[in-house]
């Protein structure tokens, strides 16, 4: 059975794709939880600095952040009913700014290797 | 029941009893902030077929139940490799031997019904050697990969 190639292609970078953003994700996320928010604010800040997402990927990932220690969420009431909020943890903290110092990092490392090869 | 209701039943049959109530909690959040955002937008409050359209662009119960119980897989990485090798291995050999069991047996026949009583009794027993062996590899295999990470 034969493949084709341009299919072959743009599946193949679909999920090369997919492995760049995930850990980028969590940086974000971490990021915008500096100050407590909303599952949907979370997203919706996402969304707005160019880092789209599902919100059915998402709540999942903030509950395994808080499972994990680097977020703590809060039931309390909002207008007509009970939303989750989420804030980033003293732990957290100091994750997000190790990860962020290695983003910056591999960005710049990244960054020179690209500039050898399209220049 | 709406569906919602529906949905989130749907979600819990998936979810480890422990963690069940706090998920539920989390999904119902997710899928009143999607209904609050399209009623912002068409300017109404959403009836029920307009709530099911919401639900049915969510994604399979399953798919998101396991979404939010993420586990290391049984047998992982390159030891997952060597799983299917040795359990395709065990799958050969086994069906070797009693296919030449039930072949020497088939010589050895005086009638056809004879051939049927040992090829159905060759079934049932190579079918046994069958299970056992891959519950046996799966174990041994299990073992390994849980003592392999307990040294990490």
């Amino acid at each position: 059975m034969t493949v084709d190639p341009v299919d072959f292609s743009r599946r193949t970078l679909d999920a090369l794709r997919q492995e760049l953003r995930r850990g980028t994700l969590v940086l974000g996320a971490l990021a915008v939880l500096g100050e407590e928010r909303h599952g949907a604010d979370v997203r919706d800040t996402l969304v707005a600095g160019g880092l789209p997402i599902d919100d059915g990927a998402l709540y999942p990932m903030l509950r395994r952040l808080e499972e994990q220690g680097l977020l703590v969420s809060e039931w309390r009431t909002d207008g007509s009913r009970k939303k989750r909020f989420y804030q980033m943890s003293p732990a957290g903290a100091v994750v997000l700014a190790k990860l962020a110092r290695d983003w910056l990092n591999q960005a710049a490392a990244i960054e020179a290797l690209l500039e050898g090869t399209t220049s | 029941m709406s569906p919602i209701d529906q949905y989130l039943k749907s979600v819990s049959f998936w979810l480890p009893a422990r963690k069940r109530a706090d998920i539920v909690a989390d999904l119902r959040g997710l899928l009143l902030d999607r209904v609050e955002a399209a009623e912002r937008k068409s300017g109404h409050p959403l009836g029920e077929d307009e709530q099911g359209s919401l639900v049915a662009a969510m994604e399979a119960p399953v798919i998101i139940a396991a979404r939010y119980v993420e586990q290391r897989p049984v047998i992982s990485g390159i030891l997952a490799f060597f799983y299917w090798r040795v359990l395709a291995v065990a799958a050969l050999v086994i069906t070797g031997i009693h296919t030449a069991i039930f072949g020497a047996n088939a010589v050895q026949a005086r009638s056809p019904a004879e051939i049927g009583t040992s090829g159905l009794a060759s079934l049932y027993r190579g079918g046994l050697a069958l299970l056992l062996a891959f519950a046996t590899v799966t174990l041994i295999f299990i073992l390994i990969d849980r003592h392999r990470h307990r040294l990490d």
